[in-house]
């Protein structure tokens, strides 16, 4: 994913300098990329998620209106999470576009964040500018718990496909969380 | 040599091996390839074969066997029965390796400069190379062979003289007609010699004038240019040898552009007989050789020779310049003037026409005669300053100059304004439909206008009265007042006026840069006095303000135009001269509807495009995934060309969700409130959303109803107390209903599928859950739709199935209303048998039933989260549930059919979404 507004797959084994398909679809700059077994899923700048199934060889652009900053399968590949920079997380139903759930509270206007599903897609978690990381029930769309890691804008966040864990990086530091050390980050079984 | 060494001592046996582990190494350093040894190959690397001398030969095959580099395969044999006629004739080319086509093969198919355009300068040297060899031969006739071998040569100035209607032997030049050209022998000139018998003189020109007609005129006779050679060998005079044009009858010599055929035409004729011969083999015949043993004709080999022949008059020989191709300057002084006046009669090539009119000659237009008191020295007229003082002073310059003796006429002409020039005419006003401005303004604008116009007014009069001008009525107002009052009008309109990127005086950039200037410092607000200095201080006061007061005009007008106009248009999208555009097929259509539709947080239908993707073929590869689109070569969003303004570029097929009317959403919408008041969740959506997502929805059971029109036999009242509440729908309505759906066509597939899948996993999952329902399938999958349409209790589902199973006789009574109905929706399937059983109903759902479970058994994935939704939703029903009481009184009476029980099939599928929203 790339700013000038394309996505370009590479063929890592033939090791040509040169991508093999390059997706121009969108309008403006793409900030996330995800990769499922079968898709590959956009999000834009131009406010669009767009996910390209190459089994049935279709393009589904959903429209989400501001720009998404980051985009991400839920772990049964289902759902979709958007987040974009109207401070919206968003859960889209993969398949129909629909939307299953929305969740707010966080702060997401001007950088690029992450959003996160944790490992078993029941929790929704999101960094904010304003230094926490926020998770949310999946089902609820209830805030479950905000999580102070720092001061300023946690820029990146990841969480383990299988463990309750979660990797933050906030200012110059990452930070590992994990629900038997410390809180129970956003993991209440 | 091992075995040569083995006979003899070991000693010797020792060094042949020392000698043999020299030579292997030897070997190893370079053994030199013996002769015929040596290979040499292509550029494939194959070996290259010598055929011949050079290349020549064919080489077939590979490594000249047959077949390929795998051997011979034998082709299958196929009948050519009915293919001879048009079988090819296969020509040598056809068993010709590449190489043999290639620049150097034997038959290159390279593009090469043939010897027609060949530049002339090797020509030249080979025809000098060729003359000294004429010349230096025994036997001068020599050269000619050469000829006879050279490919025929035509250059294209020939050909063009050709197409103009030249032949071989005239000369070239306007017709002429040849009586007067044609010189009588002077009766002064003296014949020497016998006078010929008037019958000899058979071909005597003389006689031929005789029967000219006057308007025939004849080609110009060929100029022979004089041949400079020396004369060096031993022949008689003008023998020429043989003369290979004539020697050789075929077409090729024929061809040749000979230009002694002047000089030839004697010989020609003497030859006259023999030319005439056709299909005559290729040979050389002529006086010299005689007449061949093949020639089968040997008549008049000895042509008689007649006297006319020979010139019996010393004379000029040709008429006209008689120059013999000198070019004595002499000579064409006197030919000029005849050449000025000829004109050319002769065929004129296609497409070119003789002019008419020989041009005009040029016209010399004499210089202007000076004024006798002119002096070439100019004056500069003393500069204008600009400013109110000066005005006097300008006005004092300009009577000093005679300029406003005469001007103000002019100037008052061209500034007075139509009001004026009728109060000067005295004409009355025009009264026709043009209503003032000030019409349409309010009172306070327009109080505020007068008081501006009043103020400036007053200043105009100030200024008129301390000019004290009788002209100052006529002038323009004075560029202060003009700005000042545009100042006024525009105000602060200017100030939040665009870029300048309008450019009214782009013809002339100076005026344009004033122009902007003006305009720049209009919008900083300064005053009209210290506006003036963009004027040009090089122009009359009058002219600055005409310009100033043209600058402002242009601003208004700017400010009107520009943005009303710039809002109109957009930039081009795709070049104006391109008839055809690539438009990608399918378009992400219209943001705005999907804004609205994000902001009603109605994802989904609305906010979703699909497009048809094709994959790169690698890429499907590496992700281990089938190639969706195997045959086509597409790669990305398929782009097919069109017109550019086809209309069809600007036709969007419209959503049938938003064909839905108003009026049918607003009715669904009171009949869902008064259904269930929800208790609000999270995921509520707004009303109106709720308004849209149920017009959708219940449009797509509108049309699965009638679908399912046949599947689903004619209902039961009791199915009415699912529907209940939605009795208060008005059977027009849902008529009306149809009606829309007919024209609007059926939503597409995946729509369908998308609410329909969903709805049936939930009605699954909450099937699960009632365990005791799902020993009735048939029931309780109908009663799972009712409960999550109307929110009954568990408790009370068992009352109401109680309810439909009671009555079920009730909806046979109603059948036939409901068969009028099926006569309706005939056209979406098979007609029903007219009596039903409640059994047979009841195997109907069975069937149904069925289908639906091995759907969820597909759908197992969602099934933990829906685990969950399932308790929250048992809680919405029971909260919703107490609205349901009145159901079961009110089914009884019911007697609507098929289109309620459509309705309430729509309200379940319709919560369908909402209910995933919920989750």
């Amino acid at each position: 994913g790339s700013i000038d507004s394309t996505v370009r797959c590479w063929d890592c084994r033939s090791r040509r300098p040169d991508p093999i398909q390059v997706l121009d679809e969108a309008k403006d700059g793409i900030s996330s990329v995800k990769l499922s077994a079968h898709e590959i899923l956009t999000g834009s700048v131009d406010g669009r998620v767009r996910r390209y199934d190459l089994r049935t060889g279709q393009l589904c652009s959903d429209y989400i209106g501001s720009p998404i900053t980051s985009v991400c399968f839920s772990k049964d590949g289902q759902c979709v999470l958007a987040a974009s920079l109207d401070s919206t997380l968003r859960l889209l139903d993969k398949d129909t576009g629909e939307l299953l759930g929305e969740y707010t509270g966080h702060r997401s206007t001007t950088y690029r964040l992450d959003c996160v599903l944790n490992e078993q897609d029941t929790h929704v978690g999101c960094a904010s500018e304003d230094g926490h990381v926020y998770f949310w029930d999946l089902v609820e769309g209830s805030l479950a718990l905000s999580l102070p890691v720092g001061q300023g804008v946690v820029q990146s966040l990841a969480f383990h496909p299988r463990l309750p864990c979660l990797l933050v990086a906030t200012q110059g530091q990452v930070t590992l969380w994990r629900e038997d050390t410390f809180q129970p980050e956003g993991d209440p079984d | 040599m091992a075995s040569g060494g083995s006979g003899k001592s070991p000693f010797h046996v020792k060094l042949c091996l020392t000698l043999l582990v020299y030579l292997t190494v030897g070997e190893r350093i370079k053994k030199p390839v013996p002769l015929q040894e040596q290979t040499v190959k292509d550029a494939k690397g194959r070996y290259q074969r010598f055929h011949g001398a050079f290349t020549g030969g064919f080489s077939a095959g590979y490594f000249n066997t047959v077949g390929t580099k795998e051997g011979w395969t034998p082709s299958a044999f196929v009948s050519s029965r009915q293919k001879r006629a048009d079988r090819t004739i296969l020509g040598p080319e056809d068993f010709m390796d590449e190489e043999d086509l290639s620049e150097f093969g034997i038959a290159p198919k390279d593009i090469t400069t043939t010897d027609d355009f060949a530049s002339k300068a090797k020509d030249r040297i080979k025809e000098k190379a060729r003359l000294i060899a004429g010349v230096v031969a025994p036997i001068p006739g020599t050269t000619a062979f050469e000829d006879l071998i050279g490919p025929s040569k035509i250059t294209v100035g020939v050909e063009l003289l050709r197409k103009m209607g030249w032949k071989e032997g005239q000369g070239i030049g306007p017709r002429v007609k040849r009586k007067p050209c044609r010189q009588k022998p002077d009766p002064t000139v003296k014949i020497y010699g016998c006078a010929l018998p008037p019958g000899l003189s058979e071909g005597s020109e003389d006689e031929e004038d005789e029967y000219q007609p006057e308007n025939v005129t004849f080609a110009p006779k060929d100029v022979m240019p004089v041949d400079l050679t020396p004369k060096e060998n031993v022949h008689g005079l003008g023998y020429k040898g043989l003369d290979p044009s004539q020697a050789l009858f075929g077409a090729s010599g024929r061809e040749h552009l000979n230009l002694f055929s002047g000089g030839s035409e004697e010989s020609s004729n003497l030859l006259g007989d023999l030319r005439h011969s056709k299909g005559r083999k290729l040979g050389i015949t002529g006086q010299a050789f005689g007449v061949g043993a093949l020639e089968e004709e040997d008549d008049d080999i000895y042509a008689t020779d007649t006297l006319s022949k020979y010139d019996t008059v010393l004379k000029d020989e040709e008429p006209g310049d008689g120059l013999y191709g000198w070019t004595a300057p002499k000579q064409y002084k006197s030919k000029k003037r005849p050449e000025r006046e000829f004109k050319y009669i002769g065929k004129i090539l296609d497409g070119f026409s003789l002019a008419s009119k020989s041009s005009a000659p040029i016209k010399i237009y004499p210089a202007p005669s000076l004024p006798r008191n002119y002096r070439p020295v100019h004056y500069f007229c003393p500069v204008l300053t600009a400013g109110s003082e000066s005005c006097h002073l300008q006005r004092a310059l300009e009577e000093s100059t005679g300029r406003l003796g005469s001007d103000p006429a002019q100037q008052s002409r061209r500034a007075l304004s139509a009001a004026q020039r009728r109060e000067q005419l005295g004409e009355p006003e025009l009264k026709g439909p043009a209503p003032s401005i000030l019409e349409y303004l309010s009172e306070k604008d327009r109080e505020r206008l007068k008081e501006v116009k009043q103020a400036s007014e007053q200043q105009m009069k100030a200024k008129i009265v301390s000019q004290k001008s009788p002209n100052s009525r006529f002038q323009p107002a004075s560029p202060e007042d003009a700005a000042h009052k545009w100042e006024m009008l525009l105000g602060g309109q200017l100030a939040n006026a665009g870029s300048s990127d309008f450019k009214p005086f782009a013809k002339n950039p100076e005026k344009q840069k004033r122009y902007e200037n003006f305009v720049k410092s209009l919008k900083k607000g300064e005053k009209a006095q210290t506006l003036e200095r963009f004027l040009d201080p090089a122009m009359t006061e009058w002219e600055r303000g005409r310009e100033q007061e043209e600058f402002c005009r242009a601003a208004l007008l700017y400010r009107a135009s520009s943005s009303t106009l710039a809002a109109r248009f957009t930039r081009a999208k795709y070049e104006d001269d391109v008839d055809k555009v690539e438009v990608p097929r399918d378009q992400e259509n219209d943001i705005d509807d999907k804004e609205t539709a994000v902001k009603m947080k109605m994802f989904g239908k609305l906010t979703r495009d699909n497009f048809e993707w094709h994959p790169d073929k690698l890429l499907c590869k590496r992700f281990n995934v089938r190639d969706p689109y195997p045959d086509s070569s597409v790669v990305g969003l398929p782009k097919v060309k069109r017109d550019k303004y086809s209309v069809f570029n600007f036709l969007t097929v419209p959503e049938p969700t938003t064909s839905v009317t108003q009026a049918t959403n607003e009715k669904i919408q009171q009949s869902n409130n008064l259904n269930k008041p929800k208790k609000p969740s999270r995921w509520d959506v707004s009303d109106k959303e709720k308004e849209k997502k149920d017009s959708i929805s219940e449009f797509i059971s509108l049309a699965r109803s009638k679908a399912d029109g046949q599947q689903q036999p004619p209902v039961p009242p009791a199915e009415e107390s699912g529907a209940g509440p939605s009795e208060t729908l008005p059977t027009p309505v849902t008529n009306e209903d149809k009606n829309q759906e007919e024209e609007s066509g059926r939503p597409p597939m995946d729509l369908f599928k998308a609410i329909f899948v969903s709805s049936s996993d939930e009605k699954s999952s909450s099937s699960e859950e009632e365990s005791d329902e799902e020993q009735q399938p048939a029931i309780s999958e109908r009663e799972s739709g009712t409960t999550k349409q109307a929110d009954v209790p568990d408790s009370s589902s068992s009352n109401v199935r109680e309810s439909v199973t009671a009555a079920t006789d009730p909806g046979i009574s109603s059948l036939p209303t409901s068969k009028q109905e099926l006569d309706a929706t005939e056209e979406f399937g098979p007609k029903l048998p007219p009596a039903f059983s409640s059994g047979r109903f009841c195997e109907h759902r069975d069937r149904k039933e069925k289908h639906r479970k091995i759907r969820e058994r597909h759908k197992t994935k969602k099934e933990h989260k829906r685990k969950k939704e399932k308790k929250k939703k048992h809680k919405k029903q029971k909260n919703k549930g107490k609205h349901k009481n009145k159901k079961p009184e009110k089914d009884s009476s019911s007697d609507t059919t098929d289109s309620s029980d459509s309705l309430s099939d729509t309200d379940t599928t319709g919560l369908s979404p909402r209910e995933l929203l919920r989750r």
